[in-house]
């Protein structure tokens, strides 16, 4: 599903160059659950962003689900992101004037999906995350957790072929957080693609695989 | 079908910040309702003058005579046969106080003419008659008075058989003019008509200044025109910048070309305050994308291409001109009425109204082009990051 060989990224801070990640090769098989553990400044953000196809490295290859990430157009790379990544974010990321429903309908709307279609889907999804009955509702009249479910049923409204979740119960008290944990598991459980990035190790470690990263470099401790 | 869902996002998001999009689209507000009415009072005074001017007959000529030897009353019968002319009225013309009683009016214009004056100029009585041929082989004192004046002297009953006086001479009215209205200089409410061969104990002379020549073909002024500058040329010994002969459609045509421009001058002028009202939109939609550079990142991470992203603003652009351009119309055309009760003369064109609408559309897409570009150009991952 995903093939990372010796990624570099390297940002400029001032005068001195930072390289974010330094030669960075990671496998990942559909089906699979991986938690990216590393603390702030590691270059696990980056990570994301390249993995997400909304950054593009400066050296080493990128294959998702067979596409070569590197060698793609802007607008392709906007149609992988609708079509085979969904974000979840840790502060939610909603549209703060559009209630649930319309949250969930963004993806499928920038795909070229009917109204009726799209609602249809979005109503069906908002319900699989325990939402139902607050379709209406706008970001602001809902809790933290409740958030992240929308947020979570819209990364899956297009039947993406992964799911990146970056720090997704950061934001969360611990019992809501588990919820979300539970939710991830569950869709992993379906077999769904899935990775999760974390500082917290204590997240980490409720995942089948779990890497490190530190300094910009990858520490596979599972292979 | 995204196309639709973006219109409807643009209402949604002009909703939610009312106060702003109300003064984003006052500007353009004002911009187009005053190309309205300011361009419709233009072409409404054109259409004023001109009908002013037409009413007149396009067939008749004025001919004016500056230096040179003066033409002589006993000459007219001679123009009169010249081929291509109908008849001829000719004038002289005097300024002077009027009295009758103890009541003076003062720079009244009291005009020599002879009984083709009255229908060469279209004029009709209201009291009386005209002059006629008679008066002018007797010299008779007797003269036809303007409403205005008859109001003046003798209020609103019939003037006829009443005296007035000029130059220490009595008069005797025998008509009163119909209200015209004061038109191109000339106020006919305000004006003396007597037999020429009358005036000339008062102006002194007899010579003829001016003449009104009416053409005997509508279609063929220009014989007329050529016959009378030909026999004045002739046997006035003037040279031809002496000789002043316009035709109605002449006059017609430079007095309608000075109202054009004034009409173009006034709705460039107002045409200033629709770009203003654009840079309004501009520097909303500016700052609307600096504050939604979250939702720009959110919705590019969700797929939105930059081309979604950049149709977004720029629809919201145009539909916050759009809105600012009907409202913008309709109270053009509604102070434009008002303006029309309180005497200006508006007029107002389907072409005005449409080009200030398309108008409103090119500003609100020129301006938003812009803003929206910046938007589609954001990186995501920074927008991402913004609060």
């Amino acid at each position: 599903m995903i093939k990372m060989k010796e990624i570099t990224k390297t940002y400029q801070m001032g005068d001195t160059e930072v390289k974010a990640l330094n030669k960075v090769t990671f496998n990942m098989d559909k089906g699979e659950f991986v938690s990216i553990v590393g603390p702030s400044g590691s270059g696990k953000s980056t990570l994301m962003n390249i993995l997400g196809c909304l950054d593009v490295p400066d050296d080493g290859d990128y294959f998702l689900d067979g596409i070569d990430i590197n060698n793609s157009t802007d607008l392709e790379l906007a149609h992988i992101r609708n079509k085979k990544i969904g974000f979840v974010f840790q502060n939610f990321n909603l549209l703060s004037k559009l209630n649930a429903v319309e949250n969930v309908e963004v993806p499928l709307m920038y795909r070229g999906f009917s109204a009726k279609q799209s609602k249809e889907i979005a109503y069906n999804y908002l319900d699989k995350v325990g939402l139902k009955g607050r379709e209406k509702h706008t970001p602001k009249e809902l809790s933290g957790g409740q958030q992240q479910r929308v947020a979570i049923a819209r990364a899956l409204v297009c039947e993406p072929q992964i799911i990146l979740a970056d720090e997704p119960t950061g934001a969360l008290d611990q019992k809501t957080g588990l919820e979300i944990m539970e939710i991830l598991n569950e869709l992993n459980g379906r077999g769904q693609t899935i990775v999760l990035i974390t500082h917290d190790p204590k997240i980490a470690k409720q995942v089948k695989r779990s890497v490190s990263i530190i300094d910009g470099q990858l520490i596979d401790e599972t292979r | 079908m995204l196309f639709v869902r973006t219109i409807k996002l643009a209402f949604k998001n002009i909703r939610s910040s009312k106060l702003r999009s109300a003064l984003t689209m006052l500007g353009l507000i004002i911009g187009i309702s005053s190309v309205i009415v300011l361009v419709g009072i233009g072409t409404g005074s054109t259409q004023n003058v001109t009908s002013q001017v037409s009413s007149l007959g396009t067939n008749v000529l004025t001919v004016r005579i500056n230096t040179g030897d003066k033409l002589k009353y006993d000459r007219v019968g001679d123009i009169n046969k010249l081929s291509g002319v109908e008849s001829v009225a000719p004038y002289t013309s005097v300024n002077g106080n009027v009295s009758s009683g103890t009541t003076t009016a003062g720079m009244v214009s009291v005009l020599g003419v002879d009984e083709n004056y009255l229908g060469i100029r279209s004029y009709k009585l209201s009291y009386g008659r005209g002059i006629s041929f008679i008066d002018l082989d007797n010299k008779n004192k007797v003269c036809v008075i303007g409403s205005e004046l008859s109001q003046t002297f003798f209020g609103y009953s019939s003037p006829v058989g009443k005296t007035v006086k000029i130059a220490g001479d009595n008069y005797t009215v025998i008509g009163e003019l119909e209200s015209q209205g004061s038109s191109m200089g000339t106020n006919a409410d305000n004006m003396v008509l007597m037999p020429i061969t009358t005036s000339k104990y008062i102006t002194g002379t007899d010579d003829i200044t001016s003449l009104y020549i009416k053409a005997a073909d509508e279609n063929n002024v220009s014989l007329a025109q050529f016959s009378i500058e030909n026999y004045l040329k002739s046997n006035l010994n003037a040279a031809s910048d002496d000789i002043e002969v316009s035709t109605q459609q002449s006059m017609l045509d430079s007095l309608s070309s000075i109202q054009n421009t004034l009409t173009l001058l006034l709705g460039g002028i107002a045409s200033i305050s629709l770009i203003v009202g654009g840079i309004g939109v501009m520097n909303v939609m500016l700052v609307s994308v600096t504050e939604r550079t979250k939702e720009i990142g959110i919705r590019k991470s969700l797929g939105a291409t930059k081309g979604n992203i950049l149709i977004q603003f720029l629809i919201e652009a145009l539909v916050l001109s759009l809105l600012g351009g009907f409202i913008g119309i309709a109270a053009g055309l509604g102070l434009g009425k008002s303006a029309g009760l309180l005497g200006f003369n508006f007029a107002y064109s389907f072409n005005v109204v449409s080009i200030s609408f398309g108008f409103a559309v090119l500003v609100g897409l020129i301006f938003g082009i812009f803003p929206a570009y910046r938007a589609s150009r954001l990186n995501p991952i920074i927008a991402l990051r913004q609060d």
